[in-house]
């Protein structure tokens, strides 16, 4: 046998026994896991997101201090209970840490999935 | 019926529709693929299952040229990770002991039986026949795929033909 008949004898065989992979729940489990994929991605761009508005609501009352009198009325209803739980957190080193753990996981989870 | 660059181009941009019709036309190879690199059906399927999640988040790292190559690209690193998980290397020495595989896959008749042929190569010498073979890649194609220079893998693929051949004759004989 030729070496080219022998090379073209083995891909058939192996095409042969590709073609016997066709169908299953092959394809129906990388779609769920996609979906799976998909709904954490979404978690965690929701919470980047609130992470976010948060510290930008949080920074509101500094950025507007200057032309607003002072903070009273619903900026400070809304921006207190966060500056408590902010203080709360930077006091204690463990709090600080799992914040900031979760911050970072949630950030490199929203850059690694796909949009 | 539209074309593989066309359907990536889709998929890219989030068409699961796209992406799931990707996967129909080239499940088989991947995961006949990943089989024949790890040498059974459970992990080759994992391997395989990987390959397509991943393509899916670096489908915009797809610049055009054959899908088949890129897919195949996408699932030859996913088997790399899955053999740096186990410590194992490739061995580049002809000479080197043939490794063993678990031989699930093993069935008898009166064909080569390719799955036990492929475990008695070089690990070198199994991945350029199973990506130049049996996933159709050219030379070329494997070489970009591995990073291995282009003689290598023809060396490869050639001696690796070579030894399943003698393997089909001893076959024959017995």
């Amino acid at each position: 046998m030729t070496e080219d008949r022998f090379e073209t004898m083995l891909a058939e065989q192996f095409a042969e026994e590709d073609a016997a992979l066709r169908g299953g729940d092959f394809i129906k489990e990388v779609d769920q896991k996609l979906d799976r994929q998909g709904r954490l991605r979404r978690v965690a761009l929701a919470g980047s997101g609130l992470l976010g508005g948060a510290l930008a609501l949080y920074q509101l009352p500094k950025l507007f201090s200057d032309v607003l009198p002072s903070s009273t009325g619903v900026t400070t209803r809304l921006t207190d209970p966060l500056s408590q739980t902010a203080g709360e957190i930077t006091s204690n080193p463990l709090l600080l840490a799992v914040t900031g753990a979760c911050a970072v996981t949630l950030l490199l989870l929203a850059s690694l999935e796909r949009a | 019926m539209r074309s593989d660059p066309d359907l990536a181009h889709d998929a890219a941009k989030g068409d699961r529709t796209a992406f799931t019709e990707l996967m129909q036309r080239h499940q088989a190879r991947v995961r006949g693929m990943a089989r024949r690199l790890t040498g059974n059906a459970e992990d080759g399927d994992d391997i395989a299952q990987s390959a397509f999640t991943s393509a899916w988040s670096k489908l915009s790292t797809y610049r055009g040229g054959t899908f088949r190559a890129w897919i195949c690209t996408v699932c030859w690193r996913e088997f790399l990770q899955w053999r740096r998980r186990r410590g194992l290397e490739i061995e580049f020495d002809e000479t080197a002991e043939i490794l063993s595989f678990e031989d699930r896959d093993s069935r008898p008749g009166d064909k080569i039986d390719l799955q036990r042929a492929l475990t008695r190569l070089t690990t070198a010498q199994r991945v350029c026949v199973v990506m130049c073979v049996a996933a159709g890649l050219s030379h070329q194609e494997a070489a970009n795929a591995t990073g291995w220079p282009l003689g290598t893998v023809k060396s490869h693929t050639k001696r690796g033909l070579d030894a399943l051949r003698r393997q089909l004759v001893q076959d024959d004989v017995a």
